[in-house]
């Protein structure tokens, strides 16, 4: 029979006397190609390598209609025209595979080169398109046109571009390092896999006459589509759930109205319709839980990224801070090797004064005449006080930079006073001054303290006394003072109080005297040998030793009670500073 | 009067070998001056002292090593050490103590009489009063 007895189909291309596998592999292979390339170009428009594969998807979609139409046919006016150049298509498409492949590994456009070449192999094709050299006849008894010597050009052509993919891909998948060739990998598999397909199908059917294996060769296409859009959504790394869960839905509805055709008879046609449906509603839900699922991790992911951001935020600050750190405790070793350093330079002149003097003074540089004495005796006195400048200097400096270490020992404070008072008796008398020392009513406690400090606030604090005392003398009195004492109102604790009936201080005075270099204003009170820093010495021992230190005068020429208040039980806190 | 007494005084500055070492030869003691570290150690070694007497600043060896070194020789290690020196440093002080000096002076607040008197006390020459 001729194939001109075969009626033509409706809307071009459904037919009832056409195999239903052919509507099940083509239609889609024209729906799902289309649904991806525009769903990846409107995702990505700016991208080259979209709107290569969008080309791709309308391309092959239009492919695949006019084979269908080629198959439904049996016009020959139809046929010949469509025919004409379904073969150019399929080498549009070759050409835009390469292209993809080029664009999406080198990131960037083809050279200009490139185009010529390509250009150059497409153009007698596309010349020679209409010509009796690509189909010069029409066979009746196949419905199909008779294949001109051009379809030798086509092949070529085709196998050309074939193996010009494979062979970059292959050097490609050489080149990159392991971690970039993954992109590489699957993209290779895709393309040969779907090149293979079509290809070299074409090509057995053109050896062998046997064009049904084409036919599955168009399932190919959705794989190859997919796994085009699942490269280019992967590595740009978004949605990729979410277009695979719309992909799975649309194929399986695509699918499901592809089978639509195959069954014939209205009751299955009915439950193929219900299948649909029931596909729909499914597809619709899942789609949408995945939506949300994938929302979820978006927001986790963008908390987490601002968790980490936080986290570098505060590494760095740590970073500086130790940096600072570190600064900090350069500056204070170079503190300490300059006091250091200071001390041993400052007491040179000062040391080498004392000794000679001394020894002068001693007769043994021969004797000395009361007048040499007396001057060398100036002398003497006026190194001792720079030395005791120089001394209260360096103390303060160490205390100032933390460099003095304290060291915390159960001491009793009674030892302390009369190791002071043994010290300063002789200073007193020789001033014409009492020195008292008023022993507490019962035993003390012993106190944790630094012994050699609180040694040296006591004897300062005395000697002090002695200094500004005209008349009279000094009482050293310690004691417990608690709280049925009107004056102790900050709990139990020990009271050191060295009062005197020197030349006292007046109100005004009384903020400044433990302040650094303060000596009281008023001439008349000025002691020539005083350093200005005794007082602030003290005080800087005292409150290290967790104490307090004041003064309470009645005014001047009325005396002075300089008073010392530790506690009975040491504090952590001043324990862990100083240990 | 000889106090037959063998001092080695190790000190850079020529000011106080004058001061404190003339003294010292004043009062009958031989004293034998080494003006670096590791010369005083050498010398240490080489002869029979009855004291040291050492600066803890010195060029060549510091003190602190130089009685490192002198305690770890047998014949030294029981010769007793005074340490005269301005820098002082609370730590240094502590950690020489540690090691088994037996006096530490600050030559600012010690006349080369009173030096004299002290190592005398320590040699058991004479019983003085401070």
């Amino acid at each position: 029979m001729f194939c001109t007895d075969i009626p033509n189909p409706i809307l071009l291309i459904f037919s009832t006397s056409t195999p239903s596998i052919l509507y099940y592999s083509h239609i889609p292979a024209i729906i799902i190609p289309l649904f991806f390339g525009f769903f990846v170009y409107f995702k990505n428009r700016n991208l080259l390598v979209s709107k290569i594969l969008l080309a791709i998807s309308i391309v092959f979609p239009i492919w695949s209609f006019i084979d269908l139409i080629l198959w439904t046919n049996t016009s020959s006016q139809l046929i010949m025209f469509f025919w004409s150049f379904i073969n150019l298509l399929e080498i549009f498409i070759s050409i835009l595979t390469l292209y993809f492949i080029y664009a999406f590994l080198e990131k960037k456009d083809v050279s200009f080169t490139f185009k010529i070449i390509v250009g150059l192999l497409l153009f007698p094709f596309l010349i020679l398109l209409c010509s009796k050299l690509n189909l010069p006849g029409f066979d009746l008894t196949n419905c199909e046109p008779t294949q001109g010597p051009l379809i030798y050009y086509f092949r070529f052509l085709e196998g050309i571009f074939s193996i010009w993919i494979i062979s970059y891909l292959i050097y490609k998948l050489k080149k990159e390092k392991s971690e970039n060739r993954s992109p590489i990998f699957y993209l290779s598999l895709g393309i040969i896999f779907f090149n293979v397909l079509i290809s070299w199908v074409n090509i057995y059917g053109t050896i062998t006459g046997k064009w049904e294996i084409t036919q599955y060769s168009f399932f190919a296409m959705p794989i190859f589509i997919g796994l085009m859009a699942y490269l280019i959504v992967r590595y740009k790394a978004f949605d990729i759930k979410i277009l695979g869960s719309q992909a799975l839905v649309v194929s399986l509805i695509s699918l499901i109205g592809a089978l639509f055709f195959y069954v014939t008879e209205t009751g299955g046609k009915i439950l193929i319709l219900i299948n649909l449906i029931l596909a729909s509603g499914f597809g619709y839900m899942l789609v949408r839980s995945v939506k949300k699922e994938v929302k979820q991790k978006e927001a986790l992911e963008i908390a987490n990224k601002e968790i980490n951001e936080r986290k570098e935020q505060l590494q760095k600050m740590s970073d500086s801070l130790a940096q600072a750190n570190d600064r900090l405790r350069q500056l204070d070793q170079a503190k300490t090797d300059f006091v250091s350093m200071a001390s041993h330079q400052l007491r040179r002149s000062p040391t080498s004064i004392k000794g000679f003097t001394s020894l002068m003074l001693e007769g043994s540089y021969g004797a000395l005449t009361p007048e040499l004495k007396d001057v060398l005796e100036k002398v003497y006195k006026s190194n001792e006080v720079q030395i005791a400048f120089v001394e209260d200097l360096l103390n303060v400096s160490r205390l100032e930079s933390g460099s003095v270490k304290f060291e915390f020992a159960p001491a009793g404070i009674e030892e302390l006073c009369q190791d002071a008072v043994d010290a300063l008796e002789l200073k007193a008398k020789d001033n014409g001054l009492y020195l008292d020392y008023r022993k507490p009513k019962s035993p003390l406690p012993e106190l944790m303290i630094d012994k050699s400090k609180i040694r040296e606030v006591i004897s300062n604090l005395v000697d002090n006394a002695i200094k500004y005392t005209k008349k009279g003398g000094v009482t050293l009195a310690v004691d417990i003072c608690d709280k049925k004492q009107k004056n102790c109102l900050r709990g139990e604790h020990l009271r050191i109080t060295v009062s005197d009936t020197g030349i006292g201080i007046p109100a005004t005075e009384i903020p400044y005297l433990f302040s650094k270099f303060s000596r009281g204003k008023d001439t008349r009170r000025l002691n020539a040998n005083g350093t200005g820093l005794g007082l602030y010495v003290v005080k800087m021992m005292t409150n290290g030793n967790g104490g307090k230190v004041w003064v309470e005068s009645d005014g001047d020429g009325q005396g002075s009670r300089f008073i010392i208040e530790l506690p009975l039980k040491q504090s952590s806190e001043t324990l862990a500073r100083y240990a | 009067m000889s106090t037959g007494k063998k001092i080695l005084m190790i000190e850079d500055e020529d000011v106080f070998i004058e001061m404190f070492g003339n003294k010292l030869k004043q009062d009958g003691y031989e004293v034998v001056v080494a003006r670096n570290g590791a010369w005083g150690v050498k010398e240490a070694l080489a002869d029979d002292f009855d004291l040291f007497i050492m600066d803890m600043v010195m060029p060549a060896l510091n003190g602190e090593e130089m009685i490192n070194r002198i305690k770890l020789e047998d014949k030294t290690k029981n010769v007793p050490i005074i340490v005269l020196s301005n820098s002082v440093d609370q730590e240094t002080q502590k950690r020489v103590e540690d090691l088994g000096v037996q006096a530490f002076f600050v030559k600012t607040h010690t006349t080369p009489n009173q030096l004299s008197m002290k190592i005398a006390e320590m040699l058991g020459i004479v019983e003085s009063e401070n």
